[in-house]
């Protein structure tokens, strides 16, 4: 199935109406119903420029591509891994073209989005963050890029994927190891320490090969961790080191 | 390059304001692309504090560039090569380049009288032990905007093909702008040579009504709301509307000429519109 990215005047529309009309357009974002009508319904999309997409887990009568999910990130690397190989002709440059991504996220992907990213009682001002987050693409920090509900996992794969492994299992090895912990996610790819690949692959190889050094309160051990080499990196350069010295590194700190 | 304040270290650094009593480190690097790479060369280096420029010129420390663009997670960080080339395919809208000072040997005795007097007065007495991979002077931060001009830059707009004794041609349909010529004498290649021999000819024959042509063509598009549209379908229109946004406003013949004149002071001393040079080489 072919999918058109959206004119950016549809994008700026679709903000615009968020921005000055959050009450009448807030349900479009927290609900998914039965009778969904893409949001993006009249809007204009370019027609060159598309991609074209296995329709295999495409629905056609609720016009979705169906994800598994839960509110937690229960199935962030499945997903992760799917979105990828759907997208799997878009190069680092494509991703950064919010028209394909916002598009997504109102109309192929809204059932997951707002099951995995809506639910929950929010203020008013919380629902307009959380939806310009998950549902748009603002900005040029990385943030922006792990924080829209369906580029973050085609982010997710990209920088952890290892495509030079045929084996399965170990080509995907490091993005099931990220998506364990969303403070993995967040820690890591929201700080430019993300971008050093030696940094960010050091890291998760050390996690895949000293789990139990995490025990059961991983969470704190790792935004811990990662203040750590944060800190570390204040006097020496992180993206200088080897991938074995980001490791030990990791394992002085730990 | 923007020095960084609000930040301190545990020892003293060249370029934190206020860590030497004298002294700066600056470097002016030459920053350019081509054939669709970024190249960054290292051209001078100045340290004007002369403990840092002796451990400099001993080896001890050395100059390292950090390029990111956090757009597309590109990190690249190096301190052995003064000349870096990256894939424009990597990087997006823009890059940050850092350099730094590092230490490149551990100094056991990291110390100067033109250190801040207040580094003198803890137990160490101004003295320091640095590590191998220690941040020992900042030149300061550039950011650089990747707009398809800089990164494409004039020669990725056009393609030429040759033809008989048919009139000069101009075809957009494409993805790029080409340029059909006469081609009449066996012996003289005219794409080649006359760039160079007879450039002002070369560009006010050939590339300023190519040029004129295409925003033409693009403004056409952009009244009949086609824009996006044919922007992805034609690189060529990519390039200009981000390099000449003024195109919806403009005439075409000045678009063309406008743009040229930026295309050809990219990165260089200034230059005139080559018809107004055409046009002062005759008179005088």
């Amino acid at each position: 199935m072919k999918i058109k990215k959206l004119k950016k005047a549809s994008c700026e529309q679709l903000y615009s109406n968020l921005k000055n009309n959050l009450s009448s357009v807030k349900n479009n974002y927290i609900e998914h119903s039965s009778e969904f009508i893409p949001l993006t319904n009249g809007m204009e999309r370019i027609e060159s420029g598309s991609y074209d997409v296995d329709d295999s887990f495409y629905n056609y009568r609720f016009e979705q591509i169906i994800l598994k999910t839960d509110s937690r990130g229960t199935y962030d690397f499945e997903n992760a891994k799917i979105i990828y190989e759907l997208f799997e002709d878009m190069s680092p440059m494509d991703a950064n073209d919010e028209r394909i991504w916002i598009r997504l996220t109102h109309d192929h992907f809204h059932k997951y989005i707002v099951k995995r990213w809506m639910t929950g009682s929010r203020s008013v001002k919380d629902i307009k963050r959380v939806i310009t987050e998950r549902f748009f693409y603002k900005g040029d920090a990385q943030a922006a890029r792990v924080r829209n509900g369906i580029s973050r996992l085609w982010w997710i794969a990209h920088l952890t994927v290892n495509l030079g492994e045929e084996n399965d299992e170990k080509k995907w090895a490091l993005t099931r190891a990220i998506c364990e912990s969303q403070d993995f996610i967040t820690s890591i790819l929201e700080r430019s320490l993300g971008s050093y690949s030696n940094v960010r692959i050091g890291i998760l190889e050390f996690y895949l090969e000293n789990k139990e050094l995490f025990g059961s309160s991983k969470s704190k051990k790792i935004q811990a961790l990662l203040k750590d080499i944060n800190n570390y990196g204040g006097v020496s350069l992180l993206s200088l080191m080897e991938k074995e010295e980001v490791k030990e590194l990791v394992s002085e700190l730990i | 390059m923007i020095t960084k304040s609000n930040f301190s270290l545990p020892y003293p650094a060249i370029g934190l304001e206020g860590d030497f009593t004298e002294g700066y480190f600056s470097v002016k690097p030459n920053i350019y692309s081509a054939e669709d790479t970024l190249h960054i060369n290292e051209e001078s280096v100045e340290i004007s504090n002369e403990y840092i420029k002796e451990l400099y010129d001993n080896g001890v420390i050395s100059t390292v560039y950090r390029i990111d663009c956090p757009p597309t997670f590109f990190n690249f960080c190096s301190s052995k090569n003064k000349h870096i080339e990256i894939p424009l395919s990597k990087l997006a809208k823009f890059i940050n380049i850092e350099v730094f000072l590092i230490v490149t040997d551990d100094i056991d005795n990291y110390h100067d009288d033109s250190f801040n007097k207040d580094y003198f007065l803890g137990e160490n007495k101004g003295v320091f032990q640095l590590q191998k991979g220690n941040i020992i002077g900042f030149a300061g931060s550039q950011k650089i905007t990747l707009d398809s001009s800089y990164t494409k830059g004039g020669s990725s707009l056009f393609k030429f093909r040759r033809s008989g004794s048919q009139p000069i041609s101009i075809d957009v349909e494409d993805s790029l702008i080409q340029v059909t010529y006469p081609h009449i004498d066996e012996k003289l290649d005219i794409i080649n040579t006359m760039p160079r021999t007879k450039k002002l000819t070369f560009l006010n024959l050939f590339i300023v009504p190519a040029l004129q042509e295409a925003f033409l063509n693009l403004k056409k598009a952009d009244e009949n709301d086609e824009l996006e549209n044919y922007i992805q379908e034609h690189k060529w229109a990519y390039i200009l509307s981000e390099g000449y946004p003024n195109y919806t406003t403009d005439e075409p013949f000045t678009c063309a000429q406008n743009y040229l004149q930026t295309l050809l002071k990219n990165g260089k001393k200034e230059s005139n519109i080559p018809v107004l040079d055409a046009f002062y080489n005759e008179l005088s």
